[in-house]
């Protein structure tokens, strides 16, 4: 086991035990945590803290290494992201239970977006590290979650060959579409 | 193919001596290889072709596979394996995908395979060796990811070459 508990970060105090199983409730809901029984979804609750952002707080930065998995508990966060030409476009509004940087726990790299928190929120954070500690002693929680995000990465990687598979599949219905995006970003230069 | 004893003291003898399986204690070897099936191709035999439903992941023990897999929208790569130990078929244990690489014999080939309904039998019982194979599944696909995420940046993040690609093609057509 890698934790006792799970800590507020602001606090250094333990989360009573009322909060472990609305944690547990939340995580039982999670595709993420799916095959999991409910003893394996009490190891991994107790293998996160639990961290209070006010509105604003930034969770993590696009660009900063991903180096953990964050579990909305409460509030309400957005992940944003930079244009090329700097424009801040909001990609996603998160609530609880929604999982973002699930990727961290397998792979390392730079962080695609921010995630901000627009309310105050408590989100549970899973580390790299204390998922790679459980991998390392062989937690069938933890191989179960990677086995599930290899079908995830496996979908996506499928669903993107079929993206780019299909523009040039049809290039005449795709022409109009390109033109328009170069114009707007013609334009945008322009502006800027 | 069912295999005598002897066949799985040779082939953990063969594995033993691997990358991928060098770590393994001999009795999770042992247990893998009774999990696997006997497999032998003919030179030129296919594995599989493309679009057929992936049902298993195969260890190469001796000989060479040649797998074709296209890139989209006009790649193609082919790669070659003659390495004991190698993995092929990997994602097959993950979900019954369709293939979208063709795999067939370039001399006569031996390998061993490992049908998924096996390997998630080995899983659920907490092997070790099922656990080492989700590690190498799960590297495999993640690398796989970052190549179709920079074809796409390619294609939308440069609409403009793109734009010229497409227009090069409807000229063609």
């Amino acid at each position: 086991m890698v934790d006792d508990g799970l800590h507020n970060e602001d606090t250094e105090a333990p989360v009573g035990l009322e909060q472990v199983t609305t944690a547990q409730s939340i995580f039982s809901d999670i595709k993420l945590f799916e095959g999991l029984s409910n003893e394996e979804v009490r190891e991994m609750v107790r293998a996160c803290e639990l961290v209070s952002f006010e509105p604003g707080d930034t969770l993590f930065e696009q660009g900063d290494e991903a180096d953990a998995l964050f579990i909305v508990g409460q509030g309400e966060l957005e992940v944003v992201a930079q244009s090329t030409l700097g424009e801040k476009v909001v990609l996603a509004v998160l609530g609880a239970g929604t999982v973002v940087g699930e990727m961290s726990l397998i792979q390392g790299g730079p962080r695609s977006a921010t995630v901000e928190s627009v309310s105050e929120s408590e989100v549970f954070r899973l580390d790299h590290d204390t998922f790679e500690e459980m991998r390392k002693q062989q937690s069938p929680a933890a191989y179960k979650i990677i086995l599930g995000l290899a079908a995830t990465v496996g979908e996506r990687r499928r669903e993107t060959d079929a993206r780019i598979q299909e523009v040039f599949s049809d290039p005449a219905s795709h022409i109009d579409s390109f033109e328009s995006q170069l114009h707007e970003m013609l334009g945008r230069m322009r502006k800027s | 193919m069912s295999m005598s004893r002897e066949d799985v003291e040779h082939y953990c003898s063969v594995l033993e001596a691997t990358p991928v399986f060098e770590e393994f204690a001999a009795s999770e070897l042992e247990e893998l290889v009774e999990a696997c099936e006997r497999k032998r191709l003919a030179s030129r035999e296919a594995l599989w072709a493309v679009g057929s439903a992936g049902k298993a992941a195969y260890i190469l023990i001796d000989g060479r596979i040649e797998e074709t897999r296209r890139l989209p929208p006009d790649g193609q790569r082919v790669d070659q394996v003659n390495q004991p130990g190698s993995l092929l078929g990997l994602a097959s244990l993950v979900k019954k995908w369709d293939r979208e690489t063709a795999a067939s014999a370039l001399e006569q080939t031996e390998l061993l395979c490992l049908p998924r309904q096996s390997f998630e039998e080995l899983f659920e019982r907490g092997h070790s060796a099922a656990y080492r194979l989700v590690d190498e599944i799960a590297g495999q696909l993640v690398e796989e990811m970052r190549d179709a995420n920079r074809r796409l940046h390619e294609v939308f993040g440069s609409p403009a070459e793109t734009l010229r690609t497409l227009r090069r093609r409807v000229r063609k057509a």
